[in-house]
């Protein structure tokens, strides 16, 4: 099954500059989580060679549907840089063992799964976001602008979601919606990040600049959030 | 005054505050291990800053600080625009971030209200044994049992416990992670259990007085959200986020 993961991840790195191979990159990403999931009964959200394999696939879902907006129909490097991010993350869960253990029963509930997946469609949003500035910084087109709003917005709504679902979880699994953990600070850091981003917007134009730069900087915290307070910190979120 | 109201709502200042909470729970998070930690978790957040050094805990000193700046700034600029909005009749671009602003104070008041008036104790009991909750109610321990998977496995899952009191009715309540029981404010939760004769389980209490703000909070929150979400991607301007 991970060969799947594996054409996935050779798809999106080196196709990725024409859409309609994102497209099937992203589709064998999907049916290899699908697969996963339906081997093990459960969505596919635990230990970093599942998560990383979810947030590289998310990263193409994203990038995919963000590519169909008119500004970027065209861009091929939009399209690459989508697919060799989406690519990179794929062949990171490569590196890690997939584990099959079953679901512990306090992460057997609906609002984990719900708190874990929209975490990632966030990430992967912000990731998404980060490329789109990258872009304007190169090209200056303003439409860039507009989706990398739209991107960091959509992304913190999820993320949001996530946060709220994951207290929701928490109240139920620990009697708390909140523990004072690195990786609840981290969370909180990346939110109140993107909070800071969205409002730079109302400084307008002459703020672009700095907000482009916020929206990479605030996926380098994306990650830190992700994978490095869970590899390096000791934290409720822990691999 | 009219300086002193302009500093009040002023976006920069609102920027520089998100900035500097952020900078001060990244502190906090290197900051935080050991028995510290521990501690933060296991008791109210005020009777824990008092509790340790300022060495330790100026990180979130800090951060209540900067937090309760931002409250007001936020609290400024919503009554500020709230009112700009009125006389413009712009009801529709002014509502979606003042719910979410809304949505933000009432899980940071949620969050003072645990904080003052939470509670939590652990409890390691035997079957057939009871235990008194922080309210006076009786609760009897009818049964500890393990959970293991429909397959069938080697190691158990989690744990349960079959709880009895006045107010769960004769046939009792079975406790498992995630599905506590819920009596007069308290909650218990199972943590871990041994077997044994008889069997012991370790139990939580938990009060947490602001969880039904949080969530009145996160409702709002995520109203104003979707509507904000609906409305933008409608517009292709770059008009900002109108708050």
């Amino acid at each position: 099954m991970k060969s799947l993961l594996l054409i996935f991840t050779a798809l999106s790195f080196f196709g990725a500059f024409n859409r309609g191979v994102l497209a099937v990159g992203t589709a064998v990403g999907v049916v290899y989580l699908g697969l996963r999931g339906w081997s093990m009964g459960r969505l596919p959200l635990i230990g970093p060679h599942d998560t990383v394999a979810f947030f590289a696939v998310s990263l193409g879902v994203m990038g995919l549907a963000i590519s169909l907006s008119p500004s970027l129909r065209r861009a091929g490097w939009f399209n690459a840089g989508a697919g060799i991010m989406a690519g990179l993350f794929g062949g990171l869960a490569l590196i890690f063992p997939a584990r099959d253990m079953p679901m512990p029963a306090i992460l057997d509930t609906l609002w984990f799964e719900l708190h874990v997946v929209l975490a990632f469609f966030a990430y992967a949003l912000f990731g998404i976001g980060a490329l789109v500035s990258g872009g304007w910084l190169a090209t200056r087109d303003r439409s860039l602008m507009d989706i990398q709003f739209k991107a960091a917005l959509a992304g913190w709504s999820f993320f949001s979601a996530s946060m709220i679902s994951g207290g929701i979880w928490g109240y139920y699994a620990w009697g708390t919606y909140w523990l004072w953990t690195p990786k609840e600070l981290w969370t909180s850091i990346l939110w109140l990040f993107y909070a800071l981003l969205l409002h730079l917007r109302l400084k307008g134009a002459k703020w672009e600049v700095a907000s482009a730069w916020s929206a990479i900087f605030g996926f380098a915290v994306t990650l830190f959030t992700y994978l490095g307070v869970s590899l390096l910190m000791k934290s409720s979120h822990s691999f | 005054m009219r300086k002193l109201w302009n500093l009040l709502i002023s976006l920069e200042i609102g920027l520089v505050l998100l900035a500097l909470v952020c900078c001060a729970m990244a502190a906090g998070s290197f900051t935080l291990s050991g028995e510290i930690a521990a501690a933060l978790n296991g008791m109210p957040l005020f009777a824990w800053l008092r509790e340790f050094p300022f060495l330790q805990t100026w990180w979130l000193w800090l951060t209540i600080i900067v937090l309760a700046l931002l409250v007001l700034n936020t609290l400024c600029c919503s009554t500020d625009s709230i009112f700009q909005r009125f006389r413009r009749n712009a009801i529709r671009a002014w509502l979606p971030p003042q719910l979410i602003h809304a949505g933000f104070l009432l899980i940071v008041a949620a969050h003072l209200q645990s904080s003052v008036m939470g509670m939590k104790g652990s409890i390691e009991i035997r079957e057939g044994d009871r235990f008194q909750m922080p309210d006076g109610t009786a609760v009897h321990v009818a049964r500890i049992g393990a959970l293991f998977s429909p397959g069938g496995g080697q190691m158990p899952l989690g744990y349960k416990a079959l709880l009895v009191s006045q107010q769960t009715g004769p046939d009792g309540v079975t406790i498992t992670p995630n599905h506590p029981l819920f009596i007069n404010g308290y909650g218990v939760y199972i943590k871990h259990a041994e077997p044994g004769e008889p069997p012991v389980a370790f139990l939580e209490v938990h009060r947490e007085p602001g969880a039904g703000l949080a969530l009145a909070g996160a409702l709002l929150f995520t109203i104003g959200n979707v509507v904000l979400l609906y409305t933008r991607s409608k517009s292709r301007e770059l008009s900002g986020l109108d708050s």
